[in-house]
């Protein structure tokens, strides 16, 4: 099925400037479309298409999140309300559409945290060796044998509620995942002969981690990131869904999932859609991490 | 003139299964400015932990005794700075295997440009014009357009002298050449080979060669040092190599060779397996396979003698060497009064 694909019209049309652009994008896809297959290619697809609905959300949300239309309250789906509204006459879509903002913010600041400090960490780790390696190992467990949400509670505790000290505290719970597999990687790249060999040129180990190492297991980081992704989107609704995350009026997906007022007066659809839409982007998001994964593995062995 | 390398009572010790185990065994040689040092044996013999102890590049646990000295700087003791400077200057490494020696993910005019633009302060467009420069010296047919090939582009013979010309273009004092030509096929060897050659020669650059083929050894270099089992058993001059060796080992690696003049059923070896250096005894490494093993052998360690042409690790080289045991390449053993159990 790739063949089809992987036909290149950058090769014929190699004249303009446009056909070599067009030859370097048609490129691009057919390498991601090997990376993912189909199915992640659409999965991936509609993670840009939320991501972009989401930073377009003031153009695209139909109303502001948390505009009341108390003359139509709990309305069923019409063509000025195409998902309805809720029991103050807000209008679910545009809740829906604001919502992704803070729902995939909190998730970005998770992995971005928790990878800014893995993959130093694993770096070095793989780098040093001996008793760097013993220590900062032996760190990463103590890490891991916290449970996540529970780090959550306990920093809101501390902190306050919010995204941010929720992303922070998750973004420290995620970070031995994301540095453990960095970081054997690492170790089975850092044993090669190319790395011996630019040692030996007299690069200093810094650039050769930066330059060579670390972009040479990017795919593995990548991988992982997009998994964590996931893992964090529910756990961050969970916490919203426990109240400490994203505060209501404030439209995020767990909010809307926390709306026991919606399920008991029957309008459940309410709570449905938002949970429908995170299963979707969990989905998504995993499939496209996993098929990264898969492709790491084919090429290690 | 003083050496330009001096390497002397090198041990090298490994953790092998959990303990530090001997690989190399109390090495000492010396390198003049210009001068090829060839160093010749077996698998597991030392020769290549020998040329990356020098460079500092052992395995993390590796404990290391004697002293290596380059140009009267101390290189076991020295810091990560100061061998950094000498690795990016001073010193260059060629890999055995050239694909995997360089990162296959950056263009071939990255990996040449790296070390002079990052770390040497070369201008980017003149680091190029050096690169350019240097591989049309090594014989590449379109420097240009190698520059901006990715490895997995270009075939191994080309890779490797790619990897020459990144040493060269570092002008180091001293090349150390790792089997550099074992990946490559026959053909390709003996050009590559003939090329390094050349290049260092008009350099004036000093180098060990590491193989483990004995003629190419000594087609090469000055000397040739002989080792077996983590030790240097013998040291002669190259034109020596072929024609009179004073070890038994060095001897019965020449009457290992197949030989286009000679039709034979079956190329003759060595009897028995190589030894690692941590399996010997207290005797001779190579008793066990020796055909010329004595009693003492077995049991007490022979010294590196002296003689007017190299140096034998063996208790019976006089003795060997007055026989005139020792025919030259190509008679195949026929000296009649020689004790031979069971012929190689």
């Amino acid at each position: 099925m790739s063949a089809t694909l992987s036909r290149d019209p950058g090769l014929v049309a190699t004249g303009s400037r446009a056909g070599r652009l067009a030859g370097r994008l048609w490129r691009a896809l057919a390498r991601t479309h090997g990376r993912l297959g189909t199915v992640g290619m659409l999965a991936a697809a509609f993670l840009i298409a939320v991501a972009l609905v989401a930073i377009l959300a003031p153009l695209v949300a139909p109303y502001k999140p948390n505009a009341e239309d108390l003359f139509s309250i709990n309305a069923a789906p019409s063509s000025s309300h195409l998902l309805g509204t809720d029991d103050t006459g807000r209008d679910i879509l545009s809740r829906l559409i604001w919502g992704a903002r803070t729902s995939l913010l909190g998730p970005t600041i998770v992995v971005g945290v928790a990878t800014l400090i893995a993959v130093p960490l694993a770096a070095a780790s793989a780098w040093c060796g001996g008793k760097v390696d013993v220590a900062i190992s032996r760190v990463l467990d103590l890490i891991f044998a916290f449970p996540g949400l529970l780090l959550a509670i306990l920093i809101v505790a501390l902190y306050g509620q919010g995204l941010l000290p929720c992303s922070v505290s998750l973004a420290i719970a995620y970070m031995p995942w994301i540095a453990r597999v960095a970081r054997s990687g690492l170790l089975r790249e850092r044993n090669k002969a190319y790395i011996a060999a630019l040692d030996v040129q007299g690069l200093p180990g810094l650039a050769i981690c930066l330059r060579h190492l670390i972009p040479n297991i990017a795919s593995i980081i990548w991988s992982q990131v997009t998994i964590s992704f996931g893992y964090a989107l529910v756990d961050l609704a969970a916490l919203s869904f426990l109240g400490l995350n994203v505060q209501p009026p404030t439209s995020d997906w767990g909010v809307m999932v926390n709306n026991e007022t919606a399920l008991l007066d029957g309008h459940s659809m309410e709570v449905i859609i938002p949970c429908i839409v995170i299963v979707l982007c969990v989905t998504a998001v995993t499939y496209v991490g996993n098929q990264l994964s898969d492709v790491d593995q084919r090429a290690a062995r | 003139m003083t050496a330009l390398l001096e390497v002397e009572h090198l041990s090298v010790q490994l953790p092998i299964d959990g303990r530090l185990q001997p690989v190399i065994h109390d090495a000492s040689f010396s390198l003049a400015r210009g001068e090829v040092l060839a160093m010749v044996g077996e698998s597991g013999s030392g020769k290549s932990m020998s040329a990356r102890a020098v460079l500092g590049l052992l395995p993390p646990r590796a404990r290391t005794g004697g002293s290596v000295s380059f140009d009267g700087i101390p290189l076991l003791s020295a810091g990560r700075r100061e061998l950094r400077d000498i690795r990016l200057r001073r010193v260059g490494m060629i890999f055995q295997d050239p694909r995997a020696a360089i990162n296959p993910v950056h263009r071939i005019g990255d990996f040449l440009t790296e070390a002079l633009v990052r770390e040497l302060g070369v201008d980017g467009a003149e680091a190029l014009r050096r690169a350019e420069k240097v591989l049309t010296e090594v014989r590449i047919a379109d420097p240009a357009r190698c520059l901006r090939q990715y490895p997995h582009q270009l075939s191994g013979g080309m890779l490797q002298r790619v990897m020459i010309a990144s040493v060269l273009l570092a002008e180091p004092e001293l090349i150390l050449a790792d089997e550099p030509t074992t990946a490559l096929d026959v053909t390709t060897q003996a050009e590559v080979v003939a090329l390094l050659d050349d290049l260092r020669r008009a350099r004036g650059m000093a180098m060990i060669f590491i193989t483990h083929d004995l003629e190419l050894a000594a087609a090469i270099s000055d000397r040739v040092a002989v080792m077996y089992a983590g030790r240097i058993v013998e040291t002669l001059s190259s034109a020596d190599a072929l024609a009179h060796p004073a070890h038994p080992y060095t001897e019965a690696l020449l009457e290992s060779r197949p030989d286009l003049r000679r039709r034979v059923a079956e190329i003759p070896q060595i009897p028995g397996r190589p030894r690692a250096a941590y399996e010997a005894g207290p005797g001779c490494p190579f008793h066990e396979r020796c055909r010329y093993a004595e009693d003492r052998c077995r049991d007490q360690l022979p010294p590196l003698e002296a003689w007017e042409r190299g140096a034998a690790m063996c208790w019976r080289a006089d003795e060997l060497r007055a026989a005139a045991l020792y025919p030259g390449s190509g008679s195949g053993g026929s000296v009649p009064s020689r004790p031979e159990p069971g012929g190689w």
